[in-house]
């Protein structure tokens, strides 16, 4: 799909380039040519925008408020061609004015299609025809200054409705608050502390990085609990300037342990400390990191890996927890290394990689010299995942986690992250096996189905993402929305306790979206509109990439007050972050100029 | 107004100049992250503005219908720019990792940018012209 969301975006940017050019050029001996390939290049947009529209309706109707007048004027310009005469002038103006605003639509509008947007993109065509109409100078005058006066008007009451107040309480009110969701109050089993502090460190290939790091290293500490554990983490902030957090990324702790500044409490600021209790239910992998100023605080090395233990005795096994990260300077590590790394593994031993993407964008991993399974993403166990060879790789979304199975051969394994064969880890002695040239996973079809738990939903919402021009925070930039807003603005969606909530997600721009929910796992039901048909997914991040469209599932079972956004965190700091409230759910937290508070 | 006209075309090559130099400061700020580039994205912003004005400034000066197209040129590259990115990352380029096609997409860019150049230094040339004509006393300015 992204293939022809590219394909529509240049047809309409040469469209409405050669519509623009059509006009000035009609008595030119290029004029003709010019008209030929602007209709032809209408007609092939015509056909992409069919094809958009199969992938559902969220695609459709911004596409087509311009493209249907623009194929009439098209045809109406083909036929003219095709009698060997010249198109009409007022023809060619409103071709070209229609294939600009197109663009417009694309870039201001989008889903869904808004009365007010429809004004801002024809409005100005409008009172263009009308001032060329009107004989009277002083009317003329009045249309454009009033016209002007009204462009300038929302223009200012749409920057100025951006800004953030100085405290923007978003679920004050009556009723159960997230600062008193919290964790069992009893004695710890096990107790960590976390301080995050300022350090430059040194890489394995001598390389340093100026980082914020919890406990001075990189990644943070590694977490390993056993199930029912009831874990204490103490978090100090021994920053300079910068409020911390621990946000348990994929772990679905009480609302209020979740860590997210301005929601669930307020940002530790630096001297300051919060203790942090969960009882650690679910066996798996999982991560954290510090959710203030988490585009900026998770890039510079506030994270680290949590692993929670299945209960009783483990057969001997290797485990190697191993995150990717990508540093602000290029630097990308797995582990902890930004080198090739060797371990000696004995042949036939069982050994499980718990590959973490802590980074921005999916990495491509490859493994090699033995078969395995995927045996868990995001923490949960797959059904019957079948073996794999090096010729398919995994693509690890942002935020994402798999667990890669094998028994130890004789020769070498290696892991490969993103092509680059001279890095990676080598497991075992000799030779680093080959890469071949892989396909991707689909995790969809990947291991054995098995029924799932919802029968009807009690909610269902649809988030459609997309890229556009709208003011944050009062200054104007190509912003990344859900349904055509940016937080703080963006409805969150509603919930009551026990519902089982529907969810579709539709990509329409061209940036992938690993989009996670906190609190809570969804189950995946279908994407593309082809239903899931290998294990059942429960993830707590899914990468929406260009064009598509996912459903998910998920049971309102942990009262609260979540986020819900895509951890490409800088485009959840361009806007694209939403809430699910709980009907009920209160947060005395606030966000705005003078609370310590910046989510993302 | 072709006076007027004279300095908002002015303006826009300065913009667009400003905003060669902003890449420069992008390019080789050290380290390099994506915060290096803030000041270029401004000035695309600013570049939009100013092209904006020099439009509606073209067309109160009564420049004539090619004329203003040509002001309003550099908006459409500077759109254009933007839809480089966008495709480059529909191909499969991000912040992290851009090689290959989405590499060879995105960089034109630079030559994109040149064009926004041309275009704008011709705006400036027509405007010039549009002004010395409004001296000498064409017969428009009678009428007008």
């Amino acid at each position: 799909m992204s293939v022809v969301l590219v394909l529509d975006l240049l047809l309409m940017v040469v469209s409405a380039g050669l519509w623009v050019a059509a006009w000035p050029l009609r008595d030119t001996r290029a004029g003709t040519p010019v008209l030929i390939a602007a209709v032809l290049a209408t007609v092939a947009r015509v056909a992409v925008v069919v094809v958009l529209g199969r992938a559902g309706w969220w695609f459709l109707p911004d596409r087509l408020v311009t493209a249907v007048p623009l194929t009439l004027a098209a045809v109406v310009a083909g036929i003219a061609v095709t009698r060997r005469r010249k198109a009409a002038v007022p023809v060619l103006i409103i071709a070209a004015y229609l294939a600009v605003a197109g663009l417009a639509m694309q870039l201001v509008v989008g889903y869904p299609v808004t009365a007010g947007g429809l004004v801002a993109v024809l409005g100005p065509g409008a009172v263009a025809l009308l001032v060329w109409r009107l004989r009277a100078r002083t009317a003329r005058i009045a249309v454009m200054a009033a016209a002007a006066v009204a462009l300038l008007a929302a223009g200012v009451t749409a920057a100025a409705g951006s800004r953030l107040p100085d405290r923007l309480d978003h679920h004050a009110g009556h009723g159960v608050s997230v600062a008193d969701l919290r964790g069992p109050d009893r004695p710890p089993t096990r107790s960590f502390t976390l301080t995050a502090r300022a350090a430059v460190v040194t890489l394995p290939s001598g390389k340093t990085v100026d980082a914020w790091t919890f406990n001075g290293s990189l990644p943070g500490p590694e977490l390993r609990v056993t199930r029912g554990d009831l874990v204490e983490v103490i978090l100090r902030n021994e920053l300079p300037d910068t409020g911390v957090t621990l946000h348990w990324h994929g772990y679905d702790v009480p609302a209020g342990e979740d860590g997210v500044a301005g929601v669930t409490q307020d940002a530790v600021p630096p001297g300051g400390t919060f203790t942090y209790r969960f009882v650690a239910e679910d066996a798996g992998t999982y991560w954290y990191h510090s959710h203030e100023l988490s585009s900026t605080a998770v890039r510079r090395g506030l994270y680290g890996t949590l692993v929670v233990d299945p209960a009783g005795a483990r057969p001997a096994e290797t485990d190697l927890v191993l995150p990717v990260h990508r540093f602000g300077g290029g630097v990308t590590v797995l582990g902890g290394s930004d080198r090739r790394e060797t371990r000696d593994v004995p042949a036939g031993r069982p050994v499980r990689l718990r590959l973490i993407n802590t980074g921005n964008n999916a990495h491509r991993v490859a493994v090699s010299g033995t078969p395995y399974t995927v045996g868990a993403i995001d923490g949960r166990d797959l059904n019957g995942p079948t073996p794999l060879t090096a010729e398919t790789t995994l693509r690890l979304p942002a935020g994402g986690r798999y667990d890669v199975l094998f028994t130890m051969p004789a020769g070498a394994v290696h892991v490969m992250v993103d092509g680059r064969e001279s890095e990676g880890l080598l497991l075992g002695a000799g030779a680093a096996p080959p890469h071949p040239d892989g396909t991707e996973l689909d995790i969809t079809r990947y291991g054995r189905p098995a029924p799932g738990p919802f029968g009807r939903y009690d909610k269902d919402y649809t988030l459609v993402l997309d890229r556009l021009i709208r003011f944050l925070d009062g200054v104007p930039g190509y912003a990344y929305t859900v349904n055509g807003d940016v937080y703080p603005d963006i409805a969150p969606l509603m919930v009551d306790e026990g519902d089982a909530v529907r969810t579709t997600v539709v990509n329409r721009g061209t940036d992938s979206h690993p989009m996670h929910l906190h609190g809570h796992h969804v189950l995946v039901l279908s994407r593309n509109g082809r239903p899931v048909s290998g294990s059942p997914l429960w993830l707590d991040t899914f990468d929406v990439l260009p064009g598509e469209v996912w459903q998910v599932a998920f049971r309102a079972d942990n009262p609260g007050i979540w986020l819900d956004h895509c951890h490409n965190l800088p485009h959840a700091r361009q806007g694209m972050v939403l809430h699910v409230a709980y009907r009920g759910v209160t947060s005395p937290f606030a966000v705005g100029r003078r609370t310590p508070n910046h989510p993302e | 107004m072709r006076k007027v006209f004279v300095v908002s075309s002015t303006l826009v090559v300065i913009v667009v100049l400003t905003q060669f130099y902003l890449a420069g400061v992008g390019g080789f700020s050290r380290p390099a992250t994506t915060d290096s580039w803030t000041a270029h994205r401004a000035g695309a912003l600013a570049v939009m503005v100013v092209v904006l004005i020099d439009i509606v400034v073209a067309a109160l000066a009564r420049a004539g219908g090619r004329i203003v197209a040509f002001a309003a040129l550099p908006l459409g590259l500077v759109v254009l720019q933007f839809v480089l990115v966008a495709l480059s990352n529909a191909l499969g380029g991000s912040q992290d990792d851009r090689t290959g096609l989405p590499l060879y997409v995105v960089a034109l860019h630079v030559l994109n940018g040149l064009a926004i150049l041309g275009a704008a230094v011709t705006g400036l040339r027509n405007a010039r012209r549009l002004a010395a004509g409004a001296v000498t006393g064409s017969p428009r300015i009678h009428t007008a």
